[in-house]
């Protein structure tokens, strides 16, 4: 299963430095995220992504020593993005 | 013309009057309509500056009258009306004034949505503005009228109001009301300065409200940009420190401070941001005006 920002979702992101809020239009929310949340959020807005391809290019972003933690948190993250409504799951084959 | 410059017989006959006295704010005109003759003379004192005008748009229609039963005469009451709807108890009568001024807060806060209302003191100097978000408690009121009195332009003590257009702050400088133990403390700050009637035992104690400058009522539609934004926070007797906050933290305490942020939807999260990233932000921990006054002064003479 991969992920993706919705294209018919708007979001706003204003980043200062490690820190950044995200305003959702459908939902009228604002939430707070960290630094690694700005890249995966940054990361599903320009395509879909699996849990495995996302955890590989966060790897390049970041210098990360434990890979399965790291997939651990990441599928954390996914879960919390997917129940605020930010991104949707797709299909693979699409 | 000026409220002052009217006589005051003048303006309790049109008080008096179906048309009403039209009184205007600057962000709104009201229309007020009263026979309390007590609560129409403090208005007239604290408002003194501020324009009377006809034939304009109303924004709120205000009437401040006695209930229509026995407390008409015993222990009167007087009754908030907008635009014919009671949305608060009735208050005893000597209380109109604080009344209709927390009716008006309410009139704005419900109807104001052109604007990201900010619970926040505003002031202004050298074309710089500083915003003073802070819950209850805090001493933005005290510290807005202590900078008043020292010749900043007061924009209000309640509403910090950023235009959704532009981001500009809008002023509304009504009479601060001090409460309590501020009262005393502005008085020996200031002592020529020009407080209305004391009411006691109030929902928020003993409470007096500070005139405005002549200069801040004039200059009531003037918009300015904000320089600053300052979170307060008075403190027994504690130094004066001043200490630049990060944005993210700036953003989600205006956030969490604004009236209407959720309302206002996209706009309120663009405003915010413009806020945070084109103004300095700090903590304040104060307890002597005359210091953060002189620190204040500083920030705006660079």
């Amino acid at each position: 299963m991969a992920w993706e920002v919705p294209k018919t979702q708007a979001l706003s992101i204003e980043i200062w430095g490690e820190h950044a809020v995200v305003y959702n239009d459908l939902s009228g929310e604002t939430h707070y995220i960290n630094e690694l949340a700005i890249e995966v959020l940054t990361l599903l807005q320009k395509s879909p992504e699996t849990l495995i391809s996302l955890s590989d290019k966060i790897c390049s972003i970041f210098e990360v020593g434990d890979k399965g933690a790291l997939q651990q948190q990441l599928s954390q993250l996914i879960i919390e993005f997917d129940n605020l409504g930010l991104i949707t799951a797709v299909n693979c084959e699409n | 013309m000026k409220i002052k410059d009217i006589p005051f017989r003048q303006l309790l006959k049109a008080a008096h009057s179906r048309a009403g006295l039209c009184i205007d704010f600057g962000m709104c005109v009201v229309r007020l309509r009263s026979r309390e003759n007590d609560f129409l003379q403090a208005l007239a004192l604290l408002y003194q500056d501020f324009q009377v005008v006809e034939g304009q748009f109303i924004d709120f229609h205000i009437d401040m009258q006695r209930p229509v039963n026995y407390r008409r005469w015993m222990q009167a009451q007087i009754v908030f009306s907008i635009n014919g709807a009671k949305p608060f108890d009735p208050f005893p009568v000597s209380h109109a004034l604080p009344l209709f001024e927390w009716g008006l807060n309410w009139c704005i806060a419900k109807q104001g949505h052109h604007h990201l209302m900010l619970h926040a003191g505003a002031v202004e100097k050298n074309g710089k503005a500083i915003i003073f978000p802070a819950l209850p408690g805090s001493g933005k009121s005290t510290l807005s009228a202590a900078l008043a009195l020292r010749g900043w332009r007061l924009l209000s003590d309640e509403f910090g109001l950023v235009r959704a257009e532009g981001g500009l702050l809008q002023a509304m400088p009504r009479p601060i009301p001090l409460k309590n133990a501020s009262i005393q403390v502005i008085q020996d700050f200031e002592p020529s300065v020009v407080l209305g009637p004391l009411f006691p035992k109030t929902r928020k104690g003993t409470v007096a409200h500070c005139q405005p400058s002549t200069d801040s009522a004039e200059r009531c539609k003037q918009l300015v940009k904000p320089a600053f934004v300052v979170f307060p926070q008075y403190q027994a007797d504690s130094q004066t420190v001043l200490e630049e906050v990060l944005p993210h933290y700036a953003f989600l305490k205006l956030a969490s401070n604004a009236f209407n942020y959720e309302v206002m939807g996209r706009t309120g999260f663009e405003r915010l941001t413009d806020i945070v990233n084109s103004c300095i932000c700090f903590n304040l921990t104060y307890s002597d005006l005359d210091h953060v006054i002189a620190r204040l002064d500083g920030m705006v003479s660079q």
